[in-house]
């Protein structure tokens, strides 16, 4: 008797939901579409899985298929991408007076916001080498741009993501 | 030192340059002081882009897991299908030729319903809010969805334990006709059946409430823990 392929998906490809989780929030703006967006990129490989196409690797297989379907997304919608990003008050955490999870948040949110003031090409490969760990190789291959185009993007986004946070650049250093 | 500053300072910082080319970069940098802020501001980017890193929420693994399951349910009821119409053919042509009685069972309409929709998996028609608990004992919530069988309008809770028992939780705001052969408990308040391989336990209170899986523990169980009486 062979074995439950939901149960077999399931245990290969959900320890890998923060990374599906964090391209998915550089791809869409919005919370609700950070959602779909995870749920589609695991049934389409839920639907490749029982095709029998198996990856030897699931990381970047289930990247490749959240980029697949994030660009599919947007080339169905007509309107432009607008950033909705909830309020962040920095002031607060100057004064500590909130603890470290709170600031925690804060800080990702405020990473999250300079993000989106990146170029799509520049925050796709920063999420991807930076929050997910791939390989410049692994990135041109799943953007399908040279690795050299991949690095550029990679520094120049990083160069801006520290020039819109100067003033946390230099809380890091202190 | 001929070199692209950028994809140098990249590779450099994603550490992958090595051996006597990264000790050769290491060397540069300290001298050429346009190249070592180079590499300063791309690894203050790197280490901001590092903190942004997010847990993926228990609420999407949750979603993850139930689309899997729907996603799972809609091609074995595409299988269910092409099974039913070959078995209704075959029926249908031994009817014709007077070598058998098609009436195998006398089950209400609704009931009936029920367990083809119960066999069928999570239904494609309105999906609801869930007013249920996530958890019944070791039953894990899966999805609510709201449809009509046999006349019937019913809101349905899917659930699932470890092993793979489904149970669905059917509610109406009627109640529901008794299943042929039921029993009925003492008070004769609630029944509970055996048909086409599923346990069905019904109960009129709190709200009319039909529960039907294919482990009369765990129905027993979602009826106990939902206070069916």
């Amino acid at each position: 008797m062979s074995a439950d392929p939901r149960v077999e998906f399931l245990a290969a490809t959900l320890p890998c939901l923060d990374l599906v989780y964090n391209l998915a929030r550089r791809t869409m703006p919005d919370r609700d579409l950070v959602d779909d967006l995870v749920q589609e990129t695991y049934v389409r490989a839920f639907e490749a899985w029982c095709s029998r196409r198996k990856p030897r690797r699931v990381e970047p297989w289930l990247a490749t298929i959240c980029l697949n379907a994030g660009r599919s997304y947007w080339r169905r919608a007509s309107t432009r991408r607008e950033v909705t990003t909830e309020e962040v008050d920095l002031g607060a955490t100057s004064q500590g007076e909130v603890e470290d999870r709170a600031v925690a948040q804060v800080r990702a949110e405020l990473v999250h916001q300079a993000l989106w003031q990146l170029s799509d090409e520049q925050r796709i490969a920063i999420t991807l080498m930076d929050l997910n760990g791939f390989s410049a190789s692994q990135v041109a291959r799943m953007t399908r741009s040279p690795r050299g185009t991949v690095l550029s993007r990679v520094h120049r986004g990083r160069k801006r993501l520290a020039q819109i946070l100067s003033k946390e650049v230099e809380r890091l250093e202190a | 030192m001929k070199h692209d500053p950028e994809k140098a300072a990249a590779a450099y910082l994603s550490g992958e340059m090595r051996g006597r080319r990264r000790a050769g970069f290491e060397q540069h940098i300290v001298e050429w002081e346009d190249c070592w802020s180079e590499v300063q501001l791309g690894r203050a980017g790197r280490s901001l882009a590092e903190s942004g890193r997010e847990l993926g929420p228990q609420e999407v693994r949750e979603q993850v897991r139930a689309v899997i399951a729907a996603t799972s349910a809609r091609r074995h009821r595409w299988r269910l299908g092409w099974g039913t119409t070959i078995l209704s053919l075959v029926a249908l042509g031994l009817a014709s030729l007077g070598y058998m009685n098609l009436q195998s069972h006398n089950q209400p309409d609704v009931i009936d319903a029920v367990l083809a929709d119960y066999r069928a998996g999570p239904s494609v028609a309105q999906s609801v809010q869930p007013n249920l608990p996530t958890r019944l004992g070791d039953l894990h919530y899966l999805t609510s969805y709201a449809g009509t069988l046999g006349e019937l309008d019913v809101v349905a809770h899917a659930y699932r334990d470890p092993a793979g028992h489904r149970v669905v939780v059917y509610q109406a705001d009627r109640t529901f006709p008794v299943a042929d052969g039921a029993e009925h408990s003492g008070d004769g308040r609630t029944w509970s059946a055996a048909a086409d391989g599923a346990v069905l336990f019904c109960a009129d209170h709190p709200v009319p409430s039909l529960v039907v899986g294919d482990d009369e523990r765990e129905v027993t169980l979602a009826a106990r823990e939902l206070g069916l009486r």
